[in-house]
């Protein structure tokens, strides 16, 4: 990523101390002794194959479950002990979460910035700013489930960065949006780093990943097996794209002999 | 501000409920409370007037506290049943993530949703609270007795249905864990009604009538005194004893109702803590259920069917159906209807009893079974076009399928209830057994079709409701006209006076055309849907 703003390195806004999530009696790992640290107004891309373990890393550090094992630290408040002011500071946007689908956009975002603790004058402002921003004000007071998947992933980021957090999650922020939507998504987020916020971005498409993040981590099996920036990233395994040194790191490529029949 | 998270989620939570008439929300609590002042104060007593004569008679007897007792009690059990049903019927965590990805503590979501909704949980106290009060009022009871009385009704019915919201909310942050739980919480959710319908069916059936003996239903007094639904009963009929005299209330009386007041705020509060503890999204396990390899059902269901493509098909259908865990529940609770109106209701005493008494249950056991033919979706139901295979083709398929099912489970039902007829000859119970074959194969082409030109893609959808109803009903057009219509035809034409078997013969025939008619359309429907 290209840009001109300073990070915070001594200041670790996340620090992850051997976060563990297993189940089934330990058998799933799904994540494993996971040390990081991100520092305060740093873009940090989360990468891995499917079920690598990243959203339910996102899922800890914001507190919605709780580790096996280890913990994490998110501007001083641990994720164990002091989980309502994570939460507070924080702004998650799920991976594919439910929305009030009866309720209409204006709706939806004054309940979820009311959950935040948002005053009412100060919200009502705020979500039109969200809305215009979103090119959604002349759909506020249309119910969710007249909205195409790419309107409601708009809806949810909305509702993800209501109350102004100092740490924003992403979990596949532009999956189901147009060019046009994914550009104003991602002007978005350069636009909140710039302004400090430290995001963690959890994405399978590259190119949002290399666009956007200062730092990567590609997780896989639910350990952490490569941290830095994409160009350390791309010396280490000594390939020239993104996509060559994740497919490295994580193996999986598929065998050109596999699928015989197909002659 | 955070300290009326509940109000917040109470507020979305109405909201959500009264969507669909937006534009009356704002007139919605004066429509609701004027209509049911109105109703409370002046048409119910109006109406109900005409029966003081009786209620006089029935308040001062020795059974009447027992009587309200047990009313209250079916009601209590109702409210506390059909929230957890509503909730597990319908269990997903992806709202959840957004919600608690926030600051808010579970106990203030539980509480606010079902302050959302308690507005319609009064209206409903106050409705059937309002069936005692308008007979009543015209033994002179004041307003202030007929308010507490209806806050009674209001508290008892308060209770049970937040002990079945905390109760549903912690089954379902149990089973939400994985897709097995939310399929076996869908299950459940419909067998829950069971034991509201056996008790229905013992009321009507007779099997309450030792209560209107003082010391006969001793017993089943003191049972019924356990329950909060109780509590308030003996101040009811004090009430109505001493109408216009608040002073007239026995300390017997007093105490129970005021135990009431208190035990529906320690409910509440035992509610928040509760889910404050254990509301949470975490997952117990990864673990998925696994398919074994076909054993010999399916292998002999292949070779039956020709080993071809189309067998695989009608395996796989059948396989998805069998996984189901509503599915199966949904033929559990056929059965235990059944059983119900056998023992409770209607014990069939000839061979024409056997087969009224099962009349009711072959549409509904047609109406479950076809019901999931679109219920994974449109794009489920429409996957098939992806493929060479024909319209005609997928649901020869699904008939092969529901005909396995549907065709053997009548046979056997009516087998049972006809051995149950004392003295049954076996002509009339092959007679029997052929009718319901019939039917079986009648309505299942009726179902198919209809959920074919009305497709339900969810439970919740009302087509889903609606075609149900359809289905249930349609078979009383055929059987109640040939009964009264037929029947009077057949001993005028042709002097026929037992003419109940021809008249079966020609429903059975009835159904099988109507049936290959609605399954043209719904075919005919299929093709066209995109």
């Amino acid at each position: 990523m290209q840009t001109n703003k300073s990070l915070n390195i001594s200041n670790g806004l996340i620090q992850i101390k051997d976060l563990s999530k297993y189940y089934s009696n330990g058998r799933i790992r799904a994540v494993d002794e996971l040390r990081l640290t991100i520092h305060q107004g740093e873009t940090f891309g989360l990468l891995g194959p499917n079920g690598a373990g990243k959203t339910t890393t996102l899922r800890l550090l914001n507190g919605l479950i709780k580790p096996t094992n280890g913990t994490a630290s998110i501007n001083g408040f641990d994720i164990l002990k002091d989980a309502q002011q994570v939460k507070s500071i924080c702004g998650l946007l799920a991976e594919s979460p439910g929305v009030h689908a009866k309720l209409s956009a204006f709706e939806f975002l004054e309940l979820m910035g009311a959950l935040y603790g948002l005053r009412k004058n100060e919200l009502k402002t705020r979500i039109n700013e969200l809305l215009t921003f979103f090119d959604l004000s002349d759909r506020k007071n249309d119910l969710i489930e007249g909205f195409s998947t790419g309107m409601r992933q708009k809806v949810l980021l909305a509702s993800a960065i209501i109350h102004n957090p100092e740490v924003i999650f992403l979990d596949e922020p532009t999956a189901g949006l147009d060019p046009r939507a994914a550009r104003t998504v991602k002007e978005l987020v350069k636009s909140m780093s710039e302004r400090g916020k430290t995001i963690l971005i959890s994405s399978h498409r590259l190119p949002v990943v290399e666009e956007l993040c200062d730092r990567i981590g590609i997780i896989h099996k639910g350990q952490l097996i490569a941290v830095g920036t994409i160009t350390d990233i791309k010396e280490q395994t000594q390939t020239k794209t993104l996509e060559e040194a994740f497919i490295a790191i994580t193996g999986g490529n598929p065998s050109s002999s596999s699928l015989p029949w197909r002659a | 501000m955070m300290s009326f998270q509940w109000w917040i989620i109470a507020k979305a939570d109405y909201r959500l409920i009264t969507s669909r008439f937006r534009q009356l929300r704002p007139f919605l609590p004066y429509l609701l409370g004027g209509g049911l002042v109105f109703w409370i104060f002046y048409l119910g007593p109006s109406l109900a007037e005409s029966m003081l004569s009786e209620m006089d008679t029935y308040v001062y007897s020795l059974v009447a506290v027992v009587l309200v007792q047990f009313i209250l009690f079916f009601f209590f059990l109702m409210f506390f049943i059909f929230p957890l049903m509503s909730i597990l019927q319908d269990i997903q965590d992806h709202h959840f993530e957004n919600l608690f990805s926030t600051p808010i503590r579970p106990g203030n979501l539980l509480f606010g949703e079902f302050l959302g909704k308690m507005p319609f949980y009064v209206t409903f106290a106050l409705i059937i609270g309002s069936f005692f009060t308008i007979g009543m009022i015209p033994l002179g009871i004041d307003v202030f007795q007929v308010l507490i009385i209806l806050a009674i009704f209001v508290l008892t019915f308060l209770t049970a249905s937040w002990m079945g919201n905390v109760t549903a909310v912690l089954v379902r942050s149990f089973l939400m864990k994985n897709a097995r739980g939310r399929d076996i919480g869908k299950g459940v959710a419909f067998l829950m009604v069971i034991p509201l319908v056996g008790i229905m069916y013992a009321a009507m059936g007779g099997y309450f009538d030792f209560l209107l003996d003082p010391e006969k239903g001793k017993w089943f007094e003191d049972i019924l005194n356990l329950f909060p639904s109780s509590w308030g009963a003996e101040i009811i009929i004090e009430f109505a004893r001493n109408p216009g005299d608040l002073s007239a209330i026995s300390s017997n009386a007093l105490f129970p109702a005021l135990f009431l007041v208190v035990f529906t705020a320690l409910v509440f509060l035992f509610g928040i803590v509760l889910a404050n503890r254990l509301y949470s999204l975490e997952l117990k396990s990864f673990s998925a259920a696994k398919a074994k390899p076909d054993r010999m059902f399916y292998r002999f269901l292949r070779q039956l069917l020709g080993n071809g493509p189309f067998a695989t098909m009608v395996v796989a259908s059948w396989k998805g159906y069998v996984r189901t865990i509503r599915n199966l529940t949904m033929l559990l609770y056929v059965i235990a209807l059944v059983a119900a109106m056998n023992i409770f209701l209607m014990q069939p005493e000839d061979s024409e009893g056997a087969i009224v008494s099962t009349i009711m249950i072959t549409p509904l056991l047609t109406a479950f079974i076809v019901g999931e033919i679109a219920i994974q979706g449109k794009e489920n139901l429409l996957l098939y076009k992806q493929t060479p295979v024909t319209t005609t083709s997928f649901v020869k398929m699904k008939l092969t399928h529901y005909f396995l099912i549907i065709v053997p489970l009548a046979i056997i039902l009516e087998v049972i209830i006809s051995l149950l007829v004392p003295g049954i000859k076996l002509y009339e119970i092959f007679f029997n057994v052929g009718f319901q074959m019939a039917m079986a194969i009648g309505l299942t082409l009726f179902s198919t079709g209809l959920f074919l030109r009305n497709p339900a893609y969810h439970e919740k959808a009302p087509e889903y409701m609606i075609n149900m109803q359809v289905i249930i009903f349609v078979i009383m057009i055929p059987f109640f006209f040939g009964l009264i219509m037929l029947d009077m035809y057949l001993y005028v034409t042709f002097g026929i006076i037992d003419s109940f078997y021809y008249i079966m013969v020609v429903v059975a025939f009835s159904t099988l055309s109507l049936g290959a008619l609605l399954l043209y359309i719904g075919v005919r429907h299929l093709d066209r849907l995109e």
